[in-house]
């Protein structure tokens, strides 16, 4: 899987983007009570989200990171948005690694192989974020760290036609939320 | 083949009606020519006869749009002009001064002729086309515009040809909006017009989607990137402005304009969970259509605006769905074959659903009556999404891989031929076809 240009994680990249939208200012984002997900009336420069995130990423580069750095992929079965054993394994490891930093926001980028309609594909993606968050709320982990967006079949990880290559694009992808 | 069946009674009027015209050289073929034996009616365009202050790039660009536009309708057989007996500067274009014999010599059946001069407002084309075995003209057309519309008019004399031998106009004065990263990594909303040319409408610099005309063709909704999560904009064309279509709908899965242009169909995306909705971007008022926890995406009005097609995985697979248009308390399921059946299309002529359905892993495009029944197969090669009618009816066009890339393709609704559209570099996908502009 490919690495960012420089080798680190987005993480330097995130801090140097200039977005304040976890602090209510500039970015019109308004949080939901008791759910954290940023609410669907975002506008402006478009809600928080670290540089290392897979559309910044292929805006600024073309390329598309696969799990980098502290977090895992979470796989998906073929049009599915269950959570297998390997899922909650990768799940697990996630969620400890926010539990043992309290201050660290991410978010849940789903993302689907390229068969099936590119709309279904970003409906589905959808839902693969949200089954993400929910089972890593259910590990404990408050809802209001964690942000979902859906990037279809639009940023594969590779492009080949072949199982392997579909496998690794069918993910739940962490990115770091810069503050 | 069932349609052979289902069209016997048309194709038994029309094989009558051909076997006259070839027994009698009588008049034109009225209704569709289409069915199986049916062949492509013969037919000769020379060049357009030049007047005072004619344009000859305008002249040429006519006949050229003309001729391809006939050609690729797959109604006509345009016979090569290098076999013409004709000189466009003395022949005429009215039944005293048109050689039909020499027409009838290297067997057209119909014939288009012309002339063109400089006008008013840059140029004038007269154009009339004729039946050659009855000498008569069946109709004509007059055009005037600048000099940049020389093709334009042609597309809208082969529309008008078309018309004059099937009662229907044809579809070539329209355009197709589609997606492409023709120009780098990015994926923008272009146009495709039947000149072959192709016009970048939007420079987000990120992911653009499922563009949608607007009824009057002025404007194209899509789906955009642009401010990380996938919004709904509008780009109007001929400016290079487009806007976020501001309302509380957020997070946005594609998105279609009613056939009026007052309202917008969309799928929007909450919590995991994306239904359909239904914009008046006007006022901004929204009505939620469907609620079930499956997706439902893809929405596709009826040309009178009484019902919408959608994709909806309620059963547990993604599968067409109609329901009326205020919501889903009647939907009904429309398919029951195969695994994945998605991204409907209501023809305009409201009497078919074409449909991406996946056999044996690959995509291809299907039609179904909207009463229900058997689907009909019009890609076997590669793989195929997105279809979008023409504004006629009788063509669709469509996403197609046959090797590494996507391009935009386009069938008869009988499946006997396609013909790819797009070429150059880059993917080409999700085509939207426009009304005719006229």
């Amino acid at each position: 899987m490919a690495r960012g240009r420089n080798g680190l994680n987005g993480l330097a990249l995130g801090v140097l983007v200039v977005c304040v939208a976890i602090s209510g200012i500039g970015c019109s984002s308004k949080k939901k009570s008791g759910d954290g997900v940023y609410d669907s009336s975002i506008s402006g420069q478009g809600g928080a989200y670290g540089g290392d995130s897979s559309l910044s990423q292929f805006e600024q580069s073309g390329t598309v990171l696969g799990a980098t750095g502290d977090f895992r992929d979470v796989p998906f079965a073929f049009d599915s948005d269950q959570l297998d054993s390997a899922a909650m394994d990768a799940v697990r490891a996630n969620a400890s690694v926010l539990q043992s930093q309290a201050d660290r926001r991410v978010e849940i980028e789903g993302h689907c192989d390229e068969r099936g309609t590119s709309e279904y594909n970003l409906a589905l993606g959808a839902r693969r974020a949200r089954a993400v968050k929910d089972a890593m709320s259910g590990l404990g982990i408050p809802a209001d760290r964690m942000s979902t967006v859906s990037y279809g079949e639009e940023l594969p990880l590779c492009k080949d036609t072949s199982e392997p290559c579909w496998a690794t694009n069918r993910r739940g992808h962490f990115t770091d939320v810069n503050r | 083949m069932v349609e052979v069946q289902r069209r016997w009674i048309r194709v038994f009027a029309v094989g009558v009606l051909a076997a006259f015209m070839a027994t009698q050289a009588a008049a034109q073929v009225r209704g569709e020519i289409t069915g199986p034996g049916a062949s492509r009616l013969p037919v000769a365009v020379p060049d357009l006869t030049q007047g005072a202050g004619a344009n000859p790039a305008a002249a040429a660009a006519f006949v050229k749009a003309l001729r391809a536009d006939l050609d690729h309708s797959g109604l006509f057989r345009v016979i090569n002009p290098m076999a013409y007996i004709h000189d466009a500067a003395t022949s005429g274009i009215t039944n005293a001064s048109i050689s039909f014999d020499n027409w009838r010599t290297i067997g057209a059946l119909g014939l288009s002729v012309g002339s063109i001069e400089g006008g008013a407002a840059g140029l004038a084309v007269d154009a009339r086309y004729f039946d050659v075995a009855n000498r008569s003209m069946v109709g004509g057309r007059r055009f005037a515009g600048t000099a940049a519309d020389g093709s334009r008019m042609g597309h809208r004399m082969a529309d008008a040809i078309i018309e004059f031998v099937t009662g229907m106009p044809g579809p070539f004065e329209s355009r197709i909006a589609f997606i492409s990263d023709r120009g780098g990594r990015f994926r923008e909303v272009y146009a495709y017009t039947f000149d072959g040319e192709v016009r970048q409408i939007t420079n987000h610099r990120s992911i653009t989607m499922s563009p949608g005309w607007h009824p009057t063709s002025r404007s194209v909704l899509f789906t955009s990137f642009k401010e990380h999560r996938p919004m709904l904009f509008s780009a109007e064309l001929g400016s290079n402005a487009d806007s976020r279509i501001a309302s509380k709908m957020g997070v946005n899965v594609g998105a279609s304009y009613s056939p009026d242009g007052r309202k917008i169909l969309l799928a929007r995306e909450e919590a995991g969970n994306t239904d359909l909705y239904e914009l008046d971007p006007g006022s901004a008022s929204t009505r939620r259509l469907t609620s079930h926890w499956g997706i439902d995406v893809g929405g596709s009005w009826s040309p009178d605006g009484r019902r919408i097609a959608f994709c909806s995985a309620r059963s547990g697979t993604p599968q067409i769905y109609v329901m009326s248009a205020s919501g889903e308390a009647d939907a009904r399921r429309l398919t029951f074959e195969g695994d994945y059946n998605c991204s409907p299309s209501w023809s305009p002529d409201g009497k078919s659903i074409a449909f991406a359905g996946r056999r044996q892993g690959a995509f291809h495009i299907f039609v179904v009556p909207v009463t229900g029944g058997s689907a009909r197969q019009l890609t076997f090669a590669g793989s195929n999404e997105d279809p979008t009618w023409s504004p006629d009816s009788r063509y669709i066009a469509f996403t197609g891989r046959r090797g590494a890339q996507k391009k935009i393709y386009m069938t008869d609704i009988l499946g006997r031929w396609e013909r790819q559209l797009t070429d150059g570099p880059g993917n080409d996908s999700s085509p939207s076809w426009s009304r005719r502009l006229n």
